[in-house]
């Protein structure tokens, strides 16, 4: 399934943290377009989300009348986590009564961007602190090599 | 000469420990940067339960029995030589609502307490090879 | 639990399912000659195993690190013990030489 070798505590944490920061530009995008009823492809501009998958993926989702163990025996440690797809949330516009608003329509509703911005910060941070954790665990395999190599010493 | 520290239950303890630490901090970056990804579930190592169960099963020899040179003809199962790590995904465990069970705080202090335990073990293991060249120094 | 001359008194330790330990440092029937023999072949092979734990690392095929770092510390004892063995043997025979009439 996937490979153990020197490095693939470091490979793996490496691909968490890639993933953590495609999520956070993401997220930073969706605040900063918060307001924006105009889009080059026409529209209020459409939140973006990101989906992650475990590198090798072979979980049992694609079986899933299978009778699960309650647990599986595994042949390797993983190779970390890749990113899918950025795909647009399909949530429709909010709405908002501004019959003024260049971008308003026959009602006067202007179509704003489905994005919550208290949600999107609770997500930055819960991007920002597994971002950390992923160096944590990078520092925690540099430690334990360091200190193989002075195995007698 | 020096096999019979390097197959005496110390020493084969110490260095499947230390491979099963190594396995182990594998695993806890693999539920770290996993942590987010939908329907995946978390993994774990097993040894420390393995390895028991096969000394406690393993046949006896009386102390003391030194003029007897054989080994082991047959490789049971649970000889606990043939013991070593196993990974485990966990299945069952409570889940968030994108079905994902890693709970990141205990990964956390499982990558801690293991960064400590291989430490440990590797502290361990070079005060044996440490003591084994002073005792061949020449004296005098 | 009768105690007869073939229990030894050791320290106390609970009987170990590892056969090894028990080992004899001086196999039977087996002459000096033939043990130094052993020890040299026995840290042959260590050295073998380390050399070859040194290629895998620099092809990137070693899993752990610390399998590459004790392979060569077990190589370094045993060389070591060689080297140590053969020293007392020569010195042995000088003091022997020394002797001689």
């Amino acid at each position: 399934m996937g490979t153990n070798n020197l490095f693939t505590s470091i490979d793996t944490s490496a691909s968490g943290l890639t993933a953590q920061r495609l999520r956070m530009d993401v997220i930073a995008g969706n605040i900063a377009n918060v307001d924006s009823t105009r889009t080059p492809e026409g529209g209020p501009f459409k939140r973006q989300l990101v989906v992650f998958a475990s590198k090798s993926d072979v979980t049992f989702r694609k079986f899933p009348f299978l009778p699960m163990k309650i647990k599986t025996k595994m042949d390797s440690p993983g190779d970390g986590v890749k990113v899918l797809e950025v795909m647009k949330d399909p949530a429709p516009p909010r709405l908002r009564y501004e019959p003024g608003h260049p971008d308003a329509n026959e009602e006067g509703y202007v179509a704003y961007p489905n994005v919550d911005v208290v949600k999107e910060m609770v997500d930055m941070i819960s991007a920002s602190r597994a971002y950390e954790a992923n160096v944590t665990s990078i520092n925690a395999a540099k430690g334990m090599f360091s200190h193989a190599l002075s195995i007698g010493k | 000469m020096l096999s019979r520290l390097y197959n005496s239950l110390g020493y084969v303890a110490t260095k499947k420990a230390i491979d099963t630490a190594a396995l182990r901090q594998k695993v806890i970056s693999q539920n770290v940067a996993n942590a987010d990804t939908p329907h995946y579930k978390r993994s774990e190592v097993n040894f420390e339960d393995a390895f028991r169960m096969a000394l406690e099963k393993a046949p006896r020899r009386l102390a003391g029995y030194k003029t007897d040179n054989q080994h082991f003809a047959i490789n049971p199962p649970s000889d606990p030589r043939n013991v070593g790590p196993t990974i485990w995904r966990e299945n069952d465990t409570f889940t968030r609502s994108d079905d994902n069970n890693v709970d990141m705080d205990v990964e956390m202090a499982e990558l801690a307490k293991n960064q400590l335990m291989y430490d440990g073990l590797l502290e361990s293991l070079s005060r044996t090879f440490q003591s084994m060249k002073m005792a061949m120094r020449r004296n005098g | 639990m009768k105690l007869d001359a073939s229990q030894s008194v050791g320290p106390l330790r609970p009987s170990s399912p590892f056969p090894f330990e028990t080992d004899p440092i001086k196999k039977k029937d087996e002459t000096f000659g033939d043990m130094l023999k052993r020890v040299v072949d026995e840290a042959n092979e260590l050295q073998i195993t380390a050399d070859d734990q040194k290629m895998k690392l620099a092809l990137g095929e070693v899993q752990d690190i610390h399998e590459v770092m004790i392979a060569m510390e077990k190589a370094g004892l045993a060389l070591q013990l060689t080297l140590e063995i053969r020293d007392r043997l020569v010195t042995a025979y000088e003091t022997l030489m020394r002797t001689a009439m």
